[in-house]
């Protein structure tokens, strides 16, 4: 038997890893100067489409783009009514959240209880022998491993790149977008879509990966968590991965606990992320909205007459 | 894509063909002519000052000139070949710049990736320690030092501005056009811009500073075009043969006369207007921002306030008006104790204001001119538990008889008002009232060279009924021109009263950086001959479009434009 900390640490990555997908989408949103509250929403969709076309065509990686899609698709929501028709983005964002839920429901309901062809763990040879540390990184699914690339990407493209230029350009200063000839309706519409999809890969993770089951809201908030843990991780794609694992930890000392028989209340356990989240949030205060793009803190801070 | 080179120094500025040359520019907006037959021209080596008034269509031609609007009619020629500038992109591909106002730099971001911006075009990566090296290499060749590396976030203004100029003259533009450059440099960082565009002249580029500022105009201009109402009334004209009166006329279209310089003196028997003993006040962020002033004002006598910004003139004023609780000291209103008052203390004894930033503190956006005029003085207006709208409306009328200041008609929303028309506002509210005690801060932000003329005379107007004024202004000439004394502040404390008929820039200046004694820059360009017309010229830039600004913004989360 391997140990707690093991246990723990193991879960936290493979469980941290949705959140960490959906972080880095709604970082390279944010990062563009639109805050997407519909996160949740499109891991949701992004569970259920990954789901249903896993089951349909009995590919996981189909269900994969699936998932991918969906959430991208419904991010775009998102963007046509905030990019275009200028929308208060908070409102959009949670009506995003609140119809992908419905929408999930009256679709979902087919396939609760349907049994796919999951992505299933993988132990990579050789690093996965490595005492201690092969078990805890390298016996997971693709998809994890496929995380420990997209978190060094993401910020490469954002910071090293020239699209990434534009994108964090389209964040703090949109008008210097304009003067040189850039369009920040493209930059926001892209930065937006693309990061549903990473929300939608998210949430694939969740159901052909780490539940491998579909059932009603079965994000339970990891998508508000992921929104959270952005502000927390000052916008920057590598703490957005750092923190998914403390969540991710969070999550899985639920299960760990309950197998070495420990009676503690199951509600208090699951809620041990969101105290994570509201004790995190209460020590940094204000102190996050410094580090956020200029374009994005006038979000926060509107104030309308 | 672009490249690097530097020019060898342009031809004789007389003979060379102009790098860009206008005919004929005429731009309407629905029934506004904003340019009408505009002709204009820049020649290699030679600094073209474009001067007008708001509203005189400097911006217009610009825009035309960088390709955000399309003339009417006209045409426009660079380097002798006819084109048609679609898009600022298009001007930058012929080789014209625009510096901003408001720079167009990202702070967050490093200088490299700023320049990134306006020079990547393709690849993947910005690449930034190759651009880095080529800045560094720009830098060196214009004689322009920009550190690749830094955050813009760490910049002064003066550094962000010499970053934008070195990021334009790296996209290839051989015409550089500075819109305002100085309305946002403190004296010091506006000699060193100067230097830099003569630099700039002597390597052959063509560059235009539009400006508001005669004296601007005296320090670095070889010729000068004046705009009014669209027109061009003075075609690059060289300005050293005309007089500071002349361009003024030209500016205005009427001659301004001088300020009497006669102050006969007024008796009165009136206690002090305003008086000050050992006065401290804490700042908004809690720390103490003035300290321990004691200042008397007299009826019938104008103090200045002189000091860099944010040396505790606001502070000054609101403690004055009992709108600031003081943490010690004595405040005397007409004889009357403030004490722990509040504005209320400061209505009754008689004292009045303008505020520095009536925008954001004085003003209701969605109230009404004739609102304000009556939140102004609201017991006079009282009538048992309601308001005498009527009385409030022949008061507003008398005070526009009185005043004559052009304010906008008593029905209209102040948020769909220009800055500068709030601030019409604010003036006859405090100048047309029979207030003992005047604080005025920056009474001539944002207005006209008409207008402020006629703000000044009416202060000289209070003075002469008795009343006493405090006037804080960042314009040191219009202060000479206007104050009997002038009370420098560097800090948060009074370091000298001194007489400003006698008085001098470099005296003024020592005491608001605490008395150290400060050399004497550039004489041309920091200490024009402190006449009248030039006070007048200075009132009008500094603030203008940053109010401006504000109020568009304000005007727009209000969801109405005018």
């Amino acid at each position: 038997m391997s140990s707690l900390a093991v246990d723990v640490l193991s879960g936290a990555v493979v469980g941290g890893t949705a959140i960490m997908f959906a972080g880095l989408g709604e970082t390279v949103s944010e990062r563009a100067g639109v805050i997407n509250l519909g996160t949740e929403g499109c891991m949701l969709g992004g569970a259920l489409a990954a789901y249903a076309a896993t089951a349909t065509s009995g590919s996981p990686w189909v269900g994969v783009l699936a998932g991918i899609g969906a959430g991208a698709a419904l991010a775009a929501v998102h963007a046509v009514l905030v990019v275009a028709r200028k929308a208060n983005q908070f409102a959009a964002g949670l009506t995003v959240m609140f119809f992908a839920l419905g929408l999930t429901s009256l679709f979902g309901a087919a396939y609760v209880g349907r049994q796919i062809n999951s992505l299933d763990p993988w132990d990579v040879p050789g690093l996965s022998s490595i005492p201690w540390v092969g078990e805890i990184l390298f016996t997971h699914d693709p998809l994890t491993y496929l995380s420990f690339f997209v978190a060094p990407a993401v910020w490469w493209l954002l910071y090293r790149s020239r699209v990434g230029l534009l994108v964090r350009t389209a964040g703090e200063h949109s008008e210097v977008l304009l003067v040189h000839g850039y369009s920040t309706s493209t930059v926001r519409y892209a930065s937006v879509i693309a990061g549903g999809g990473l929300c939608g890969l998210g949430g694939a993770h969740l159901s052909i990966a780490y539940s491998n089951a579909w059932f009603e809201n079965m994000t339970v908030g990891r998508g508000f968590i992921a929104v959270a843990l952005v502000i927390f991780a000052t916008w920057n794609p590598l703490r957005v991965m750092a923190g998914s694992y403390l969540f991710g930890a969070a999550l899985a000392l639920s299960p760990a606990l309950q197998a070495r028989g420990y009676g503690i209340n199951q509600f208090a356990l699951d809620a041990i992320p969101f105290v994570v989240t509201i004790l995190v949030l209460a020590v940094l205060g204000k102190r996050t909205l410094l580090a956020a793009p200029d374009e994005l803190r006038r979000v926060f801070e509107t104030r309308t007459a | 894509m672009s490249t690097v080179t530097v020019e060898a120094p342009g031809g004789s500025t007389t003979t060379a063909e102009p790098l860009l040359s206008v005919t004929g520019f005429t731009k309407r907006f629905g029934e506004v002519l904003a340019n009408s037959d505009v002709s204009f021209d820049v020649r290699p080596g030679e600094v073209h000052a474009l001067i007008g008034e708001n509203g005189a269509g400097k911006s217009t031609l610009l825009k035309l000139v960088y390709g955000m609007y399309k003339p009417d009619s006209g045409e426009m020629r660079v380097a002798g070949e006819k084109v048609a500038v679609g898009s600022p992109t298009q001007a930058r591909a012929l080789g014209i710049g625009m510096v901003f106002q408001d720079l167009r730099l990202v702070p967050a971001f490093t200088v490299t990736e700023n320049y990134a911006l306006a020079l990547a075009r393709s690849g993947v990566t910005i690449q930034a320690r190759e651009l880095s090296r080529r800045i560094a290499a720009a830098s060196e060749s214009y004689g322009l030092a920009v550190e690749p590396d830094a955050l813009v976030r760490h910049l002064s203004i003066g550094e962000r501005q010499r970053t934008e100029i070195l990021k334009v003259l790296m996209t290839g533009a051989r015409i550089v056009i500075l819109d305002e450059p100085t309305s946002v440099l403190a004296p010091t960082e506006v000699d060193a811009l100067f230097a830099m565009v003569s630099r700039l002249r002597a390597q052959g580029f063509g560059i235009v500073i539009v400006t508001h500022k005669l004296a601007e105009v005296r320090a670095i201009a070889d010729r000068v075009t004046v705009l009014r109402g669209g027109r061009v009334v003075l075609a690059g004209t060289d300005p050293k043969p005309m007089t500071d009166a002349e361009l003024v006329e030209a500016m205005v279209g009427q001659t301004v006369a001088a300020l009497p310089a006669e102050r006969p003196t007024v008796a009165s028997e009136a206690p002090p207007a305003l008086e000050l003993v050992g006065v401290s006040a804490l700042g908004d962020r809690g720390v103490t921002a003035l300290h321990d002033v004691t200042l008397t004002v007299s009826p019938g006598e104008i103090v200045g306030v002189a000091g860099v910004a944010g040396s505790g003139q606001r502070e000054l004023c609101e403690v004055a008006v009992g709108a600031r609780p003081t943490s010690a000291g004595t405040v005397r209103v007409s004889g009357r104790e403030l004490g722990r008052g509040g504005p209320t203390a400061g209505l009754t004894a008689g004292a009045v204001d303008v505020p520095e930033d009536p925008v954001n503190d004085a003003v209701v956006p969605t109230l009404t001119v004739l609102e304000h005029m009556a939140l102004g003085h609201l017991r006079a207006f009282l009538r048992r538990i309601g308001l005498d709208w009527g009385r409030v409306g022949r008061h507003t009328s008398d005070i526009n008889e009185k005043v004559q200041l052009r304010m906008a008609p008593p029905h209209r929303r102040v948020a769909d008002l220009s800055g500068g028309n709030i601030q019409r506002v604010m003036l006859s509210r405090a100048l047309g009232r029979d207030a003992s005690l005047v604080v005025a801060a920056y009474p001539s932000r944002g207005l006209d060279i008409a207008t402020t003329r006629r703000t000044q005379e009416l202060l000289l107007a209070r003075r002469a009924d008795g009343a006493g004024l405090l006037v804080v202004s960042e314009d040191l000439d219009e202060l000479m021109s206007v104050a009997d004394r002038i009370a420098v502040f560097c800090a948060g404390r009074l370091t000298g009263v001194v007489p400003a008929a006698t008085t001098n820039r470099q005296e003024l200046g020592a005491l608001m950086t605490g008395g150290v004694a400060v050399p004497a820059a550039t004489p041309a360009a920091a200490d024009p001959v402190p006449t009248a017309e030039t006070a007048a010229a200075d009132g009008t830039g500094d603030e203008t479009a940053t109010d401006a600004a504000a109020v568009a913004k304000d005007a727009q989360t209000g969801g109405e434009g005018s």
